[in-house]
């Protein structure tokens, strides 16, 4: 639930996002020639069905792990979302460690 | 004292620094490096510079449209592309397949192909005509919508892959075939591949030989006419006015029953004397009559050259009376007899036909060089002869051409056939298999999408240390497969159990929600391992067997399925997930089954329903059905019921791109109602079982 609200906050918002980061890798991967017309074509329409009905940021995840497992220049979009998950949850993890200090500490006192 | 010399550490020589690139080296096995490092799909052994400028160029133009669309969505939405047309040689290979084919595979991929821009630019297929170079008609492209459609209508496999075919009217039929298929993008993909895969191998079919030596024949002839029309053209000129009324038809003729050039320059000088009102025959007795004076007088001066002989005086009546028996004499009377017979007409010919007949002669024979003692130069006999000879190849060239074939020829021929018969069988069935692949990985892409969304419920709520909701999640999607349709892990076929399928529509058009949570319970209690027990389980939650070797029932029913009670109940019926009742079951498990229900429960009634109008479709490749599509038999009322059960939670997101909503979004805009106006979920369900006659015009209502 920490995690769901932390991160999904908006399934929109969440959608938008996934959209800039896939678009930047696409042109990225033409332009340095990493990937053909065909296949940017191909994942565009796979890219579009599949964050259209999006429902949870796990799913996204779930998404682009096998997006990129099939087509690598996509691992830094899985890569980055990642990332924000565990920063998300080791705030999370730290908050609870400091409010458990601090009720140690309101004991001993 | 000093220490040992072992003791005393070596002084090192200075490390040099790593090498930027070994230090930068990973040395870890290739298990642990992870994902594959990118690699360039353009291998440079077989560079292809064209599609790499043609990637560069697709990115800096992303880029650029990306700068000026704020929505990203609307950049993907653009790169998307459109599946190319058939290029002019690719349409002339399979016509050479079977012409009538290729005529209907141009049809298909004209109209496909201003659909999809359609859908994709959300122009509309009018403006795209309009744009298409050359332009399409707005007739043609309605005749080509009409046969294409037309043709697809008759397709048994649509008839049977469409729900409520059968029910809907002539022009419903048309926009659910459109719909379903002609429009379907991903049928256009596939179907242009195949024709491109089957061009490419119809280029190495052989040419008909018969066929080849006709066109080659004909090449010969059509070059050949040529030629001739030329020297014809060139006749002509030099005859002049003189001619005008002469064709080339009639020059042509002249040549007719094998005449000698001889023959025809005759008949050449008496059609242009005609031409010019001048009698042949006159002409020609003019001309025999100069012939015979001219032997008369060469005669008459052997005769006197002979006499010379004789001192008297010659004296030519006498001579030839002296001399009869003189060959020469004979000829010579008989030359005088002839020539005072023909005087008459060669007096016919006037001063101004006999110029005329001079320069027909000219243009004819040539004009007289009397330099050259009087020969003729020029005329037209080379001319002649060139038609003469020309006539020839044409005949040669015409047998050559129908002549039999010889043993390489024949065994070419038959290469041909077999291919040729080949590649027609495939452009026949090429539609029908690329709309089943294209339903097919419809089918596969909405179900892997679903199998995700389970996983990730899955994924969070063990996440939120709730492993029992984890694990009821991952049963669900796990053994709802088993009753619907299960793709083998190993060769990836997808298993239909219609028996199950129906079973189960059936359970929720009678029991709606309850017959959903019914089909929860079912998954959650099958296994060795359930997620809720209806049988005794050990410490590790695996089903005990007892002494009998089956599993120990935790829950009764009685005979009228209510729970067991001793001294109440007759009968002691072991309950199973059908049977067993709701409040029996721990409140843990309770409460499971209502939290599953609440976030699953949608999800299995639309994974029954996707799996329902799969195992609808008749069987296609990779597919195996068990028990048959009897058992997916639906009364009206039954389909009613599910319509209105499964329509009335609204069409969710994903569901909106599906074939059956646009398709029924189409035909009730043809009916003048608005989809967007309430239930177009109920109704939408409706319109799939029952076709499109349930729902009236408004001015039918």
């Amino acid at each position: 639930m920490m995690i769901d609200m932390a991160l999904q906050n908006n399934i929109s918002e969440l959608q938008k996002k996934a959209y800039l980061t896939l678009n930047t890798c696409m042109i990225e991967a033409l332009k340095k020639g990493e990937m053909t017309v065909d296949e940017s074509e191909k994942t565009s329409e796979e890219i579009l069905i599949n964050i259209d009905s999006l429902e949870s940021f796990t799913e996204l995840l779930l998404y682009l792990k096998s997006l990129s497992n099939e087509y690598p220049v996509y691992k830094r979009a899985y890569v980055q979302f990642k990332q924000e998950e565990t920063q998300v949850k080791d705030k999370i993890k730290m908050e609870a460690i400091q409010a458990k200090l601090k009720q140690l500490t309101a004991m001993k006192n | 004292m000093p220490a040992p010399a072992e003791m005393v550490p070596r002084p090192r020589a200075p490390v040099a620094p790593l090498p930027i690139e070994a230090s930068l080296r990973d040395r870890r096995s290739s298990a642990e490096q992870g994902a594959r490092r990118l690699e360039s799909p353009f291998a440079p052994s077989d560079m292809k510079k064209e599609q790499f400028e043609a990637a560069q160029k697709k990115g800096a133009d992303a880029e650029a449209y990306a700068k000026t669309h704020e929505n990203p969505r609307d950049t993907i939405k653009e790169q998307r592309g459109l599946t190319g047309r058939l290029s002019e040689t690719e349409l002339k290979h399979l016509g050479r397949v079977d012409s009538s084919l290729a005529g209907e595979v141009l049809q298909f991929d004209t109209y496909s192909s201003v659909m999809e821009e359609s859908a994709k630019t959300g122009k509309t297929p009018e403006q795209i005509c309009e744009d298409h170079k050359p332009p399409i008609n707005g007739k043609q492209f309605e005749t080509v919508r009409n046969e294409v459609l037309g043709r697809m209508v008759n397709m048994q496999y649509l008839q049977e892959a469409i729900p409520g075919f059968d029910k809907k009217d002539g022009p419903q039929r048309l926009i659910a075939v459109d719909a379903y298929a002609a429009s379907h993008p991903g049928v256009r993909k596939l179907y242009v591949e195949s024709m491109r895969d089957i061009a490419r191998r119809a280029v190495a079919m052989p040419e008909d030989p018969t066929e080849a030596a006709k066109a080659g024949a004909k090449g010969k002839k059509d070059a050949l006419d040529t030629d001739r029309g030329i020297v014809i053209d060139r006749i002509k000129a030099r005859l002049g006015s003189k001619a005008d009324t002469l064709s080339s038809d009639q020059i042509e003729q002249m040549f007719k029953g094998g005449l000698s050039v001889d023959e025809v320059e005759m008949n050449m000088v008496d059609d242009v004397l005609r031409a010019n009102k001048i009698n042949p025959v006159e002409y020609h007795a003019r001309q025999e009559a100069q012939a015979a004076r001219e032997r008369m007088d060469v005669l008459r001066r052997e005769f006197e050259g002979t006499h010379q002989n004789d001192k008297s005086k010659f004296y030519l009546k006498a001579y030839l009376k002296g001399h009869s028996p003189d060959p020469r004499v004979d000829e010579y009377r008989k030359l005088e007899g002839r020539t005072a017979e023909i005087s008459k007409m060669e007096q016919i010919i006037t001063p101004k036909q006999d110029q005329t007949i001079r320069e027909i002669e000219e243009s004819v024979y040539g004009k007289i060089n009397y330099a050259k003692g009087g020969a003729r130069v020029g005329g037209m006999r080379s001319d002649l002869e060139a038609i003469h000879d020309n006539l020839k190849q044409v005949r040669i060239t015409e047998q050559a051409g129908k002549a039999p074939l010889t043993v390489d020829g024949e065994k070419t021929s038959a290469d041909r056939t077999l291919l040729q018969e080949q590649l027609r069988d495939e452009m026949v069935g090429a539609l029908e298999t690329s709309i089943q692949d294209a339903f097919y990985e419809d089918y596969d892409r909405l179900d892997k999408m679903n199998t995700r969304k389970a996983e990730a419920d899955a994924l969070d709520a063990a996440e939120k240390g709730d492993v029992r909701r984890h694990d009821a999640i991952l049963a669900i999607e796990k053994n709802q497969a088993h009753h619907g349709v299960e793709t083998d892990p190993i060769t990836g076929k997808k298993i239909v159990h219609c028996p199950d399928i129906g079973a189960d529509v059936k359970r929720i058009t009678e029991d709606t929600d309850n017959g959903v949570r019914r089909l929860e319970l079912r998954s959650l209690t099958e296994g060795e391992h359930p997620v809720v027990a209806l049988y005794e389980t050990d410490e590790r939650g695996v089903v005990k067997l007892g002494v009998d070797g089956k599993p120990i029932p935790k829950y009764f029913v009685d005979e009228k399925g209510l729970p067991y009670k001793d001294g109440v109940s007759i009968t002691k019926v072991p309950a199973t997930w059908e049977s067993v009742r709701l409040e029996q079951l721990s409140l843990e498990d309770r409460t499971l089954l209502n939290e599953i229900h609440a976030s699953q429960g949608e999800s299995v009634a639309q994974k029954v329903m996707s799996d329902y109008f799969f195992g609808l479709r008749p069987p296609v490749r990779n597919v195996e059905l068990h028990g048959t599509k009897k058992d997916l038999k639906l009364t009206d009322g039954q389909q009613a019921d599910i319509a209105k059960y499964l329509g009335k939670g609204g069409i969710k997101e994903a569901y909106k791109d599906s074939r059956d909503y646009n398709t029924f979004k189409k035909i009730l805009h043809e009916r003048g109602i608005n989809p967007n106006k309430g239930g177009p979920g109920w109704l939408l369900m409706l319109f799939l079982f029952l076709g499109g006659g349930v729902v009236r015009k408004k001015d039918e209502t």
